[in-house]
């Protein structure tokens, strides 16, 4: 980044001079020709003129390789514009950019704004039908924040947060959101691509945030919904995140097709958490290599289908959440499959589990022995959270076993799938494999040797 | 101590036990294996766990019983007598049977493993190459540490039933009973008291420790929960390693060191 970063000062050395190019032949006069003697000496184009000597309506394009210098405000509906190579850069605490009128676009920029506020976002959107497209970000604060503004659309933009290029282990409560919605209804975020930030893409109190085919990486939350309704989650990918998609105080939510994989690191990671979540229909997700793939708590009436829960710690972990049905999942490989406690009336139908012997007689695919959930440890570990070390102790089975007298309460899949749904693709690879053999046959030849020459050739 | 380590191994190779337990975990681990889904080589996942599972409940019991009938049995068929007629003190003596059983108990599980290791990769359902060495540490680690143990009760037996009792209950008490036993003495405790207890105690059970090592190591240690955090990162640094086998070797020499001291206390009084 640095690198670049110099390559474009020494660029706009070399030029000398800037240049409107005309972006659109129809707007022929919308060029803006600030050509500055002071170019030279690498200093920054202030932004500010430039905009304000665009009228309305027409298009800021930004000359290659250029630095300018932020904060600005846009209050007209123009377009401000690179073909991707000139950089907005800020010492202020103000936001890069603040839009406050309807109908701007922004496009092929980079941001590199240096202020170290979390609570402060790099572009601000304070309007309505907006467009930011192919931005790239990279700051110590937030990223893009949306506040009481409607119907904007945020698409294939890059956002690098906390220390980007430094080390990634900067605390999360000193970064920024990636892109931050609050009191904004019906905008799509789609394509943008989140890393080291603190929520990917953060939304509270925000109508029917369309969030689809996202990435956020290394970050506290992948995507996080607060007390905002319907909300649409579709196809997004997050790993390494401490929570990949978090849903919380929500009716009518979308999520579906999503992928969250290797939550792990932090003792509460999750793949997908739903927490009093209601009447949201949460399908076709795959979670996988979490610390719990699905977490369930005071959510009632959802309807879970179609999910792959696959070599996570714990598959799904229900708690005090009622009526919800999962159905038509696969559940792979997780240490514990599922867990549940102080939840009742959830209907679980048809879904696999890889570790069940069921017995199909009639021959429809499905067992007709129910898949049963014991409920022990999360009890056990309930009251005292230390006995948590007892996970998958080889002792403890036998002690489950004990408390296996009244089983009516449990969650129990009445008909398992006795194979995996088709759409199940069967994961995992062949390569390494060799190594492992390799290695299995030396160890083979190793022990034989030993075995002959030391136990059974007479010395 | 060379001497009796190389005539331990050909000992051992006598001994049909070592036989039935050879075949009796190659023959689980394959099963195993086979048995698995494809996904989750790699990780902590429902195979790994399973595969560790596996091992604690067979490899403790096998070490113990191997490990101490070996000790008896030189008390009961005059082995030792023989031998005492040498200059030969009793410290070698022991390690020497220690590093004989350790040498046969690796060959074992290494066959064992050879085997899943390489029919798994043809099979195409083989560990990755990582997990498996994690697997093969782990167990070689098991073994030392309860060989510890198995070479103590050795000492302290008089015959091979007595031997095999003490072994069966050891193996009870460290494997199966042990998270019932320590729920049920810790609630007793002050709330606060629990963890650190808990923590303090499992130093002395080595398949626990050897079990969470390898966890964390899996990159499961989140698993554990908050209350944990610290010792997970500890773990999880380099110098965790290190700690964690000075842990070990403790382990080993005082249990042996314990044995010899009780095998030459015998020698005395006969």
């Amino acid at each position: 980044m640095k690198t670049k970063n110099n390559l474009a000062i020494v660029k706009a050395l070399a030029v000398g001079l800037l240049l409107a190019s005309a972006a659109s032949l129809a707007a022929e006069n919308s060029d803006v020709a600030a050509a500055s003697a002071a170019s030279s000496s690498a200093e920054a184009t202030d932004l500010q003129p430039l905009i304000d000597a665009t009228p309305a309506g027409e298009t800021l394009t930004l000359e290659k390789g250029r630095t300018y210098a932020g904060p600005a405000v846009i209050a007209k509906a123009i377009t401000l514009r690179s073909d991707g190579t000139a950089t907005l850069t800020n010492e202020s605490d103000d936001p890069v950019l603040t839009v406050a009128a309807d109908g701007v676009v922004l496009r092929d920029l980079l941001v590199r704004d240096s202020k170290k506020d979390a609570k402060k976002p790099a572009i601000l959107l304070q309007s309505d039908r907006n467009r930011i497209e192919g931005v790239d970000i990279v700051t110590q604060a937030g990223g893009i924040f949306l506040r009481d503004a409607d119907d904007n659309v945020l698409r294939n933009n890059r956002i690098q947060g906390a220390s980007a290029g430094g080390s990634r282990k900067a605390a999360y409560s000193k970064r920024g959101n990636g892109i931050d919605l609050f009191a904004s209804s019906g905008n799509v975020i789609e394509g943008n691509t989140l890393i080291r930030v603190h929520d990917g893409v953060y939304a509270e109190s925000s109508e029917g945030t369309k969030v689809r085919g996202n990435k956020a990486v290394d970050s506290r939350y992948g995507f996080h919904f607060m007390f905002s309704g319907k909300p649409e989650l579709k196809g997004n990918v997050g790993e390494g995140n401490v929570t990949g998609g978090m849903v919380m105080g929500v009716e009518g939510a979308v999520v579906t097709d999503n992928r969250f994989a290797k939550q792990t690191e932090n003792v509460n990671s999750q793949g997908i958490l739903l927490f009093d979540v209601h009447r949201s229909e949460i399908s076709r997700n795959r979670v996988e290599g979490n610390r719990v793939g699905f977490y369930v708590e005071n959510s009632t009436e959802n309807e879970l289908a179609g999910n792959e829960i696959a070599s996570n710690f714990i598959g799904l972990q229900m708690i005090r959440s009622e009526s919800n049905s999962f159905k038509n999942s696969a559940f792979l490989s997780n240490v514990i499959q599922a867990q549940a406690s102080e939840s009742k009336d959830n209907l679980l139908h048809g879904n696999y589990w890889d570790d069940n012997g069921g017995i199909d007689a009639n021959g429809d695919g499905y067992s007709d022995m129910s898949y049963d959930i014991d409920p022990f440890f999360l009890q056990l570990t309930k009251d005292v959270e230390a006995f948590q070390v007892f996970f998958q102790s080889p002792g403890l089975p036998f002690l489950a076993q004990m408390f296996h007298s009244d089983t009516s309460n449990w969650l129990r899949d009445r008909e398992p799938l006795m194979s995996p749904p088709d759409w199940q693709a069967r994961a995992g690879s062949d390569d390494g494999l060799w190594l492992t053999f390799a290695a299995g046959i030396l160890l083979l030849f190793a022990s034989i040797f030993t075995f002959y020459r030391w136990g059974y050739r007479k010395s | 101590m060379r001497a009796i380590a190389l005539r331990e191994i050909k000992l051992g190779f006598r001994n049909p036990w070592a036989y039935s337990f050879m075949a009796l975990f190659a023959l689980f681990s394959l099963a195993l294996l086979l048995i698995q889904s494809q996904a989750g080589m790699s990780g902590y996942t429902s195979t790994t766990g399973t595969m560790i599972n596996l091992i604690l409940y067979l490899l403790p019991l096998m070490t113990l019983l191997l490990g101490s009938f070996s000790l008896t049995s030189e008390k009961e068929e005059g082995g030792w007598r023989l031998l005492s007629s040498f200059s030969l003190r009793t410290h070698s003596y022991i390690w020497g049977k220690y590093v004989g059983l350790a040498v046969v108990l690796l060959v074992i599980v290494s066959i064992g493993f050879g085997l899943s290791g390489a029919a798994g990769a043809l099979f195409g359902r083989g560990f990755e190459l990582q997990a498996y060495g994690r697997f093969l540490l782990f167990s070689a680690l098991i073994i030392f540490l309860f060989l510890g143990i198995s070479v103590l009760l050795g000492a302290f037996c008089r015959n091979r039933w007595q031997a095999l009792t003490y072994g069966v209950g050891v193996w009870f008490f460290f494997i199966l009973g042990w998270p019932t036993i320590l729920i049920a003495v810790l609630g007793f405790l002050p709330y606060l008291w629990i963890k650190p207890a808990l923590v303090a105690l499992i130093f002395f059970n080595p398949a626990e420790l050897n079990r969470l090592f390898l966890i964390v190591k899996m990159g499961g240690g989140s698993i554990l929960g908050p209350e944990y955090y610290q010792w997970v990162e500890w773990i999880r640094q380099p110098s965790g390693s290190f700690v964690f086998a000075g842990v070990c070797g403790l382990w080993v020499l005082a249990y042996v060191e314990l044995a010899t001291w009780i095998w030459e206390r015998g020698r005395r009084r006969e």
